[in-house]
């Protein structure tokens, strides 16, 4: 039928695009670029494997791990939620769970510290009651990644439930399919490739997470000093270390590009 | 296995209210131009549609019970009616083999079990080889065959097919119609086909409904309701132009326009009303007054309106009548007709068919008696 659309060459681009282009990418690599040049390249071992690296590489990993897994436990649901709504109730929930997208991660430590904090809406029946205090441990550094996280995976697997439909999930039920035999065998295997680059796009944004950790989780070594934390402590520290924050920089893109590397080539084994 | 329904849906404007009964291992071809209700329908017998008042009841088993102090609607996946459309929607994820087990899971069984009749479905479908394919590795007639067999395997009480044969090319189309046939006379499951294609009511029918705007316009066999329709849209389905006349003679019916038309058929008393039909195939075109027609009866002279494309040939439409004739392509092109072009049409008797106007249809729950 239109065999002759598929099948042709694209189009092409204005060339003069790709002037535009470069430059975006040069802004993009260019840094990390002069990170390289600017690196002490034969103190960089010794940098990266002492002790304090170490820690808050290790901490680091584990609560952005936490936090990636906490933020598709609850980010799933509530991206199903959206997606099945009525348009208008769609629209404002979509906008509700993107305020942490708008909103300087610095805002919203401050907001986690009056919520969970000693005086704060549920912070302040928390110790009372449970003696449970969250600021300042390292569960309060996996909160504020996921305060910030979450909006990136909600938004990716809700854009994936948006494209699958409902119409797969139709033909479930009218085979017999209950509603959760048709999220396990249906929806989710549909969603997969929305959900691994939404899981990779939450997890790199808890890495590199800064603002709302320093000001909820604060800056305790070995607790809630992750590898933004450190590298920051570093840098602001005796101009002599900032050749260890540089080195610590580097460490953290390579793990970050690593990290992010594996979990996108992940793809679904075909199910048995 | 019966499907009784009786239902008023509401969308919008829109009014569905149509009684339906349909027989144990029945096929029932659902008719009826575009907006006419039977999508609406079928999402209402499936329950994808809420209902606002009525009942269905399949084997006595009510899926739907709506009235002023009632709300009972069993979801789609408990009622145990399957639904098969143009599109087979595949689970794109799971192989063949796989797609016609989710059914079998999903009512009753162990997996290796599924696995094991989904296999059986498949070569019943003519498609063994092909478990493990993916549905993006299967043809758009083996896809659909995956589906007729998903669809089955679930041993749905009722199946609805929506115009399962539309998006295949025509060797696809005959081959799914006749493997339709087979499956569903084999498995006698009660079926509801809306169609708009003449062969799948003549393959696949047991009995024909009618629907228009939303109400049941005609309800028989496919012989009557085709053959002696009772609506444009039958008529036109099955190639056919319908005139309502009445009755002047023996055999002699005036329509519109002060044409009187002869035929045989029923021949209804002088006085009552009558449907005069006959196939466009049969209207001949003459060049107006190159030859006296004999009788006045059974022609028509007037301006061609538009020249459309028909099956085998042209489809001649006059300005201001009714009356539309199909000729050969070659019969246009040697007498150079075009729009303005003024034309004699003729048919001759023996192919004209009068029958009574008020006979069977309507808003009938059940159709009662053959031809009467």
């Amino acid at each position: 039928m239109s065999g002759w659309v598929t099948g042709s060459r694209p189009v092409g681009i204005p060339r003069l695009l790709y002037v535009p282009a470069a430059l975006g990418f040069a802004l993009l690599l260019l840094p990390v670029i002069g990170l390289l040049v600017r690196a002490d390249w034969p103190r960089v071992p010794a940098a990266i494997t002492s002790v304090e690296a170490l820690s808050a590489l290790g901490l680091s990993l584990q609560t952005a791990t936490a936090a990636t897994i906490l933020c598709a436990i609850v980010g799933v649901p509530l991206a199903l939620v959206i997606a099945r709504s009525r348009q208008r109730v769609a629209g404002v929930l979509r906008a509700l769970t993107t305020l942490p997208l708008v909103m300087p991660p610095l805002v919203g430590g401050i907001a986690l510290l009056y919520l969970l904090g000693r005086n704060g809406l549920v912070g302040a029946v928390l110790e009372p009651a449970f003696g449970i205090r969250i600021p300042f441990t390292t569960a309060a550094v996996v909160i504020a990644q996921s305060f910030v996280a979450l909006p990136f995976l909600v938004i990716s697997v809700e854009g994936a439930l948006r494209t699958a439909g409902t119409r797969f999930e139709t033909v479930a039920a009218t085979l017999g399919a209950g509603r959760w035999t048709v999220f396990r065998r249906i929806t989710l295997p549909l969603i997969l490739p929305g959900l691994v680059s939404g899981t990779v796009l939450c997890f790199a944004r808890a890495l590199g997470e800064f603002g709302a950790t320093a000001l909820f989780a604060g800056n305790a070594a070995g607790i809630t000093r992750t590898m933004p934390l450190a590298i920051y402590t570093a840098f602001n520290g005796a101009g002599v270390s900032q050749d260890s924050a540089v080195a610590l920089s580097l460490l953290l893109i390579v793990v970050a590009v690593v990290i992010l590397l594996l979990m996108r080539s992940w793809r679904p084994e075909p199910e048995r | 296995m019966t499907l009784s329904a009786e239902l008023v849906v509401r969308r919008g404007d829109f009014v569905l209210d149509a009684n339906l009964e349909v027989g144990a291992g029945e096929v029932l071809a659902l008719l009826g131009p575009n907006g006419s209700g039977k999508s609406t329908l079928l999402g209402a017998l499936a329950g994808l549609l809420p209902v606002a008042t009525g009942s269905i009841r399949v084997n006595g088993r009510p899926l739907t019970r709506v009235s002023a102090g009632e709300r009972m609607s069993l979801p789609a996946h408990a009622r145990r009616v399957g639904l098969l459309g143009q599109e087979s929607l595949l689970f794109p994820h799971l192989t063949a083999v796989q797609n016609v087990a989710f059914g079998i899971r999903a009512a009753h069984g162990s997996r290796v079990d599924a696995g094991r009749r989904a296999e059986r479905w498949l070569a019943d479908v003519g498609l063994s080889g092909f478990e493990g394919r993916r549905p993006a590795e299967l043809s758009g007639g083996q896809q659909q065959r995956v589906a007729i067999a998903r669809a089955l395997a679930a041993e749905p009480d009722l199946l609805l097919l929506d115009e399962p044969m539309a998006s295949l090319d025509v060797e696809a189309a005959s081959s799914i119609r006749t493997l339709l046939r087979e499956r569903l006379s084999s498995t006698g499951t009660t079926t509801v086909l809306v169609t708009h294609d003449v062969v799948d009511v003549i393959v696949l029918a047991d009995r024909v409904v009618t629907l228009d705007s939303g109400r049941v316009a005609d309800d028989g066999s496919a012989s009557d309701v085709l053959g002696r329709p009772v609506n444009g849209f039958a008529a036109s389905l099955a190639g056919l132009n319908l005139l309502a006349g009445r009755v002047t003679g023996r055999g002699l019916v005036a329509v519109a326009h002060g044409h009187v038309l002869a035929g045989s058929g029923d021949l209804p008393p002088v006085g009552s009303e009558a449907w005069v039909a006959f196939p466009r195939s049969a209207v001949t075109v003459r060049e107006p007054g190159a030859e006296p027609t004999p009788a006045v009866e059974n022609s028509w002279v007037g301006t061609v309106a538009a020249l459309e494309p028909a099956a085998g040939g042209i489809r001649i439409v006059l300005a201001g009548d009714e009356v539309v004739a199909e000729v050969p392509s070659s019969q246009v092109l040697a007498r150079q007709l075009g729009s303005g072009s003024v034309v004699s049409l003729h048919v001759d008797p023996e192919f004209v068919t009068v029958y009574r106007r008020h006979g069977r249809g309507g808003h009938a729950s059940h159709w009662e008696g053959g031809s009467d």
